[in-house]
């Protein structure tokens, strides 16, 4: 099952360029957090409301991955340390649990979603996509072969 | 075919906010709500969610000049144009029940007022990746219909000679042309 994470955090005051320029400085850290479907970072800012003066900057994370949010977690926060070393209050990706107790008190909860493959996980879509590759290539290669040559050929590898 | 992250923000007053929290009770139990939504296959994910008080954590001191706001994050196969297209298209009303009382929101009806407001209100995505950024939302629905579809050819074929295989095999092929 396909849970989701979205962190709103704000930035320390005058960080903003410089989390956005450790967000270009990433090198896919995603791919090196398993379980992760997908997801963003940005630095953002709301709209003020009227006569209100000017708002802060935000750091969202927002995220889809399999099993356990603590888990990932862990595994997202090394990867994405120097981004988020420009948050308030960030603990550092060292103590877990600290990592956790922070991310959980600025986490959003998505109240309505839709997902396109809910009930797969990121391995199990990637076998998937693989097979159907396969299983068009031997759909290709034996058509019109006689039965035996099929049987031959099989399994589609 | 790449996909196209989006991120909206969208200042709503607080009654506004409250309806929208007891809507969505109801609102994912009703397939009248969820499936024309569910319908749009390009979808890879579309999530909201309200921003109650900036920032959540409540130790934080607060920012009082920040909106309370819904928040939509998506991400889909092909250009926002399509997308936003397909929304004023497919699920008008089901927009109006989220965003008809937001700040300066138009209404879902036509394409260009509702255009004009999601790129006033778009946020830009300064990175975004994809675990299977070859595949759209459609393939990946059908590799997984076509890998359950095949787990039940397999057995049935183990060991089979010739002329059984090809038969299955045919069949195989017939019942699962529109995935391949």
């Amino acid at each position: 099952m396909t849970a989701a994470f979205i962190l709103m955090a704000p930035l320390r005051g005058g960080e903003e360029d410089n989390a956005r320029a450790a967000i270009a400085a990433l090198n896919e850290p995603f791919a090196r957090v398993p379980g992760t479907h997908l997801a963003r970072l940005q630095v953002l800012r709301p709209p003020p409301r009227r006569f209100r003066g000017r708002t802060r900057y935000y750091l969202l994370l927002a995220a889809d991955h399999d099993g356990a949010l603590d888990e990932w977690l862990a595994a997202a926060a090394r990867e994405l340390d120097p981004v988020l070393a420009h948050c308030a209050f960030w603990p550092g990706a060292d103590d877990v649990d600290e990592v956790v107790r922070w991310a959980k008190a600025r986490q959003l909860h998505s109240g309505f979603w839709i997902v396109g493959a809910p009930d797969a996980t990121v391995e199990e879509v990637g076998e998937a996509l693989a097979l159907r590759a396969r299983l068009t290539r031997f759909a290709a290669e034996t058509a019109g072969l006689s039965d035996d040559d099929l049987h031959a050929r099989w399994p589609p590898r | 075919m790449r996909a196209t992250p989006l991120t909206i923000l969208s200042p709503i007053p607080w009654w506004w906010a409250c309806w929208i929290r007891f809507s969505w009770l109801f609102a994912r139990y009703i397939p009248m709500v969820t499936r024309p939504l569910r319908e749009l296959s390009f979808i890879h994910f579309a999530r909201w969610s309200i921003i109650w008080r900036w920032p959540a954590d409540r130790q934080t001191r607060r920012d009082r000049a920040a909106p309370r706001s819904l928040l939509f994050l998506t991400s889909f196969d092909g250009s926002d144009i399509q997308y936003i297209e397909a929304f004023v298209r497919v699920v008008p009303k089901q927009i109006n029940g989220l965003y008809l009382f937001a700040t300066d929101f138009p209404g879902a009806r036509r394409f260009e007022p509702i255009n004009r407001y999601i790129d006033d209100h778009s946020h830009p995505v300064d990175h975004f990746w994809l675990a299977h950024p070859e595949a759209s939302t459609t393939m990946v629905q059908q590799a997984l219909a076509l890998r359950d579809a095949f787990a039940k050819l397999e057995p049935s074929v183990d060991g089979a000679d010739a002329q059984t295989l090809a038969r299955e095999w045919q069949r195989f092929l017939t019942r699962t042309q529109g995935l391949l």
